[in-house]
């Protein structure tokens, strides 16, 4: 089972970095002859400040090479404001040169020694920027200030907030829509239903009344009236099911499949492919054709199964020159369309086909629909290379059950892989003929694989007669295993 | 020793970082290949008639195995909701794993059955077969029914292929609510597939607590009442329709839940059948399937279906849950190790450079990560100064991506299947995707961690001790 994982607690972790190195504080490490009095001093902060960020008390200790937190952006601002008083003061002209070159300078006081200044009564400047800004001012200065990866998160955090909402929004109106829809359909329903069962009994129907007409030009009402008779005309047959393809044509139906079967996306118009093809709605065959082989394999199966219905005269025709490769179930869905015209074709005319679904399909169908007429080809194709296609034949001439190929398959057994083997004793048990005894018994005795051996068995039990005393007779000079093996087969109930 | 706790410090912070980043990009792929792959499958399978299957000659036969072990008190009713299934060939043969309840006389008496004379052919080497039996009554004879020695639910599903002889097999939890076309939605694929052998189909497991069933059918789907319940039908709606879809179109499935899958018999008799050995049977023999396909060189697939086919009954209670979760975790490990080989092997495709990778740091090292994690959070919190700001953004972030992540799986389940009908059931979803992290989350990471202790332990003591029951839904059965 898949593993629940929310990774709930996971980016928590990286709160470690910033606690670090967080994008407002910077470390300031204390060297030596530095107090705190001195680093306030060169950081142009307050003392309090730098007691309250790093959490010292009245009786605080700093020690050599220890970290002491500073806000960044005091840094620059007050530091500058300071320089700006010192060179105002002592005439200095502070150029960014001069800037950078102070940057050197470790300390306030140090740069005050050099201009003999006392720098004292600056310092009240700097408390002045430390004041707190408003609430809403703070969070927004805060956010601009913050660094990107700060923004991002934010940003996201948001947007996934704004998109859980939204999101409910959807599955509301979603609900109401549907709940609106539903009951605008189950108003009309019973009334198409009605009118739609009149239509079958009248005996000559007349015209569709125009208030019909009117109401099936709305969406939903065309949809509930289109599949509540597509449903009843795939139960129905004969006369009923023509009267349904007139009301259909005369409820002016056929423009909107037709619109269906030209429409952009391919799930629309294999929807109007299959109303064309259930309607028998034979114009647009050519449109239905340029789909055959389309790459889109839903679109190409129903392409494949109105072509089919609108071709009652050779409805495999596209057989003859499909280079892809039919999957089962679009053969199992073309199987459907044949069953629906009532048509079953000589399938010889693909057994020689080079396309292999193709040749699977049509081995498999002589032996459903026993085309006996095509046993000598089915039987050549036992010598085709291809192993799937022997089994099939295989197969297919054990529905047959005609004894003509008998010789022929158990002359293959002693080449065939396994699997194509047990095919070939099935098919030979179905044949039920007594030429097959002596194999049988070789194969009971003799074979390795005891699947084999049952099914050999089994074949020998279903022979009854001379198969049945030959097995009694085995039976008693017969080891463990192959006893266990007769009174297996021997049981009908398995 | 300085620098070694600075560059173990790097490593985690940085580690933790790109795999949290690695984690929530997977994430939101494979969230949208799933999308996609849902939106295309609900348009195409919206015209399909089913039930054409069942009367063409193209039905591929299937035996459905649904092995028991003391389910005394459903097993009658389960075994007719199997037989009720709506398939043409088909055979239902439940395996009694030497139950120490009436199991076996309760099914004997109630479909008639007797002993037959059959020649088991031990193609996978299982535990010894006491009997089978066959019902007299002609009305249930697509049942057949074995009772063997107790081996464990992969014995006894190996007992089950050795005699079934259908081309596929589908191995069920006996306790299991089948819908009725499950079978026909679930070979399908096989059809479809005209390039590709499809060697396995699995379907979406749901939540059938405080649903009601009658006759063996679901007739009410309700969100369950019980809270643990309730989380766990969020956990699998976003991991059944946001994941395994995405995996299936990448073919790289690892996973198809035991509770129901359709298998090849012949590729799984060549792969040797399930491991005893193992707590995740399931999840190791479709490995082992992909590694034969890939050693031997044919083309296939492992193909998963959306649809809700399979009800079960889940845990409610912390204690079945903690051992279930511990088996999965167990499950998992012994699967990943024992198929180390394919750990970023470019030889096995997806299955090596992906599928196994994603497994062993995404499922299997995920809670041990977010372990670490926390515990250096701690150690940070008490000996520095946290970032207070930052740790709530991050904090915020994580659990609001979990809420969305959770948001849109009830999208999907709305716009596909929407088998909760009533809107107060999908608020209550969305209501509980607010809560799952806080405590749903922490207690699954807590039973996967000691999963991955009990299997270290085990395997120094333990030994193959407790192989015995089967799920542990089992239990909490009334």
């Amino acid at each position: 089972m898949y593993k629940p994982l929310l990774i709930f607690w996971l980016l928590v972790q990286n709160i470690c970095v910033a606690a670090q190195e967080s994008p407002e504080f910077i470390n300031h490490i204390v060297r030596e002859k530095e107090n705190v009095y001195r680093i306030s001093l060169h950081y142009g902060v307050p003392i309090d400040s730098v007691k309250s960020w790093n959490n010292l008390d009245e009786k605080y200790m700093i020690l050599l090479g220890g970290k002491l937190k500073i806000r960044k952006q005091f840094k620059t601002s007050s530091r500058s404001i300071m320089i700006d008083k010192l060179s105002a003061e002592t005439s200095l002209v502070v150029t960014p040169d001069t800037t950078n070159s102070l940057k050197n300078i470790r300390t306030l006081d140090s740069l005050a020694d050099v201009y003999k200044y006392n720098y004292l009564p600056l310092l009240s400047e700097p408390f002045v920027i430390s004041k707190e800004p408003y609430f809403f001012e703070r969070v927004l200065n805060s956010f601009f200030k913050a660094n990107y990866i700060f923004k991002t998160i934010l940003l996201l955090n948001l947007f996934f907030i704004l998109s859980v909402v939204v999101l409910l929004f959807i599955i509301l109106f979603r609900r109401i829509k549907d709940g609106y829809i539903n009951i605008r359909k189950s108003k009309c329903l019973d009334r198409y239903r009605d009118f739609i069962t009149d239509w079958l009994y009248e005996a000559h129907p007349s015209n569709v009344p125009e208030s019909l007409l009117y109401e099936l030009k709305d969406w939903v009402n065309r949809s509930v009236f289109t599949a509540e008779l597509l449903s009843l005309h795939s139960n129905l047959t004969g006369d009923s099911a023509d009267k349904l393809v007139k009301l259909f044509h005369s409820a002016g139906l056929t423009k909107y499949s037709i619109r269906k079967a030209f429409h952009s996306s391919w799930y629309v118009k294999a929807k109007g492919f299959r109303e064309l093809a259930q309607m028998k709605i034979t114009e647009e065959r050519d449109l239905i054709f340029k789909y055959l082989n389309s790459r889109n394999d839903i679109l190409s199966i129903e392409a494949q199964m109105a072509w089919i219905q609108l071709n009652p005269n050779d409805p495999l025709s596209f057989f003859d020159n499909t280079k892809v490769h039919l999957s089962e179930w679009g053969l199992l869905n073309s199987l459907v369309s044949l069953k629906k015209i009532d048509a079953v074709p000589d399938f010889g005319r693909w057994l020689s086909s080079l396309n292999k679904s193709v040749a699977l399909f049509a081995i498999k169908m002589s032996g459903v629909f026993k085309q006996f007429d095509n046993v000598d080809m089915v039987t050549k194709r036992l010598d085709d290379s291809d192993m799937d296609i022997r089994r099939e034949a295989i197969c297919a001439l054990g529905k047959m059950a005609i004894p003509a190929p008998c010789n022929r398959l158990r002359q293959l057994f002693k080449t065939e892989e396994i699997i194509n083997r047990s095919e070939i004793i099935r098919s030979l048990t179905m044949m039920s003929d007594s030429s097959n005894i002596p194999f049988f018994e070789e194969v009971m005795l003799k074979e390795t694989d005891i699947n084999l051996r049952i099914l050999s068995a089994k074949g020998l039990v279903s022979l009854d007669g001379i198969a049945d005393d030959r097995l009694n007779s085995l039976f008693g000079e017969a080891d463990p295993v192959l006893k266990a093996i007769i009174i297996h087969a021997k049981d009908d109930r398995i | 020793m300085y620098y070694i706790i600075k560059i173990l410090n790097f490593l985690i912070e940085n580690g933790i970082f790109v795999y949290a980043i690695a984690i929530f990009i997977s994430y939101i792929i494979m969230s949208i290949i799933s999308g996609f792959e849902m939106i295309r499958y609900m348009r195409k399978n919206s015209f399909v008639d089913y039930s054409a299957i069942i009367s063409s000659p193209y039905a591929p036969p299937v035996t459905i195995l649904a092995p028991a072990y003391n389910e005394g008190n459903t097993i009658v009713e389960n075994i007719r909701s199997l037989l009720s299934i709506h398939y043409s060939d088909f055979e239902v043969i439940v395996i009694n794993d030497g139950s120490k309840d009436d199991s076996l006389e309760k099914i004997i008496a109630q479909y008639q059955l007797e002993k037959v004379d059959y020649m088991v052919n031990y193609i996978i080497p299982t535990k010894p077969v006491r009997g089978i039996y066959k019902s007299t009554n002609k009305a249930y004879s697509k049942l057949l029914v074995i009772d063997k020695e107790n081996g464990g639910k992969a014995d006894s599903l190996n007992a089950g292929i050795n005699i079934s002889n259908k081309k596929y097999f589908a191995g069920i939890d006996v306790d299991c609510i089948l819908e009725e076309d499950a079978l026909l939605k679930m070979v399908k694929p096989i059809l479809e597939d005209s390039e590709n052998r499809v060697i396995a189909t699995g379907g979406v497991i749901r939540i059938a607590n405080s649903c009601k069933v009658k006759d063996g059918k679901m007739v009410e789907i309700n969100l369950p009442k019980n809270l643990i319940a309730r989380f766990q039908v969020l956990e699998y709606t976003r991991a059944f329709l946001m994941g395994r879809m995405a995996w299936s179109r990448l073919n790289g499935l690892l996973l198809i839940s035991g509770a129901f899958g359709v298998f090849d018999r012949e590729i799984v008799v060549k792969s040797g059948g399930y491991d005893h050995n193992t707590v995740g049977e399931d999840m190791e023999l479709i490995v082992r399937m992909r590694r034969y396909m890939i050693e031997n060189e044919l083309k296939y697939r492992i193909v998963y279906i959306p649809d809700p086919l399979c009800w079960t009954e889940v845990p409610d209670n912390l204690k079945v849950l903690s051992r279930q979760r511990d088996r999965w975790t167990r499950g998992t490990m012994e699967t990943l190790f024992n198929h180390m080989t394919l750990f970023f092997n470019p030889k096995y495709g997806n299955l090596g450079m992906l599928g196994h990778p994603y497994w062993f740091f995404f499922e299997w090292l995920a809670p041990i990560i977010e372990t670490i994690g926390v515990f250096y959070f701690i150690l940070v919190f008490a000996m520095g100064n946290p970032d207070w700001p930052f740790f709530f953004l991050l904090l915020g972030f994580t659990y609001l991506f979990a809420v969305t992540y959770s948001a849109w799986a009830i999208l999907f389940e709305e716009f596909t299947f929407a088998r909760y009908r009533r809107k107060r059931d999908v608020f209550r979803l969305l209501i509980i995707s607010l809560i799952e992290p806080l405590f749903y989350h922490p207690i699954n990471v807590w039973f996967a961690l000691r999963g991955n202790f009990h299997y270290l332990i085990g395997n120094i003591s333990w030994g193959k001790m407790e192989k015995k029951g089967f799920t542990d839904k089992t239990i909490i059965k009334k």
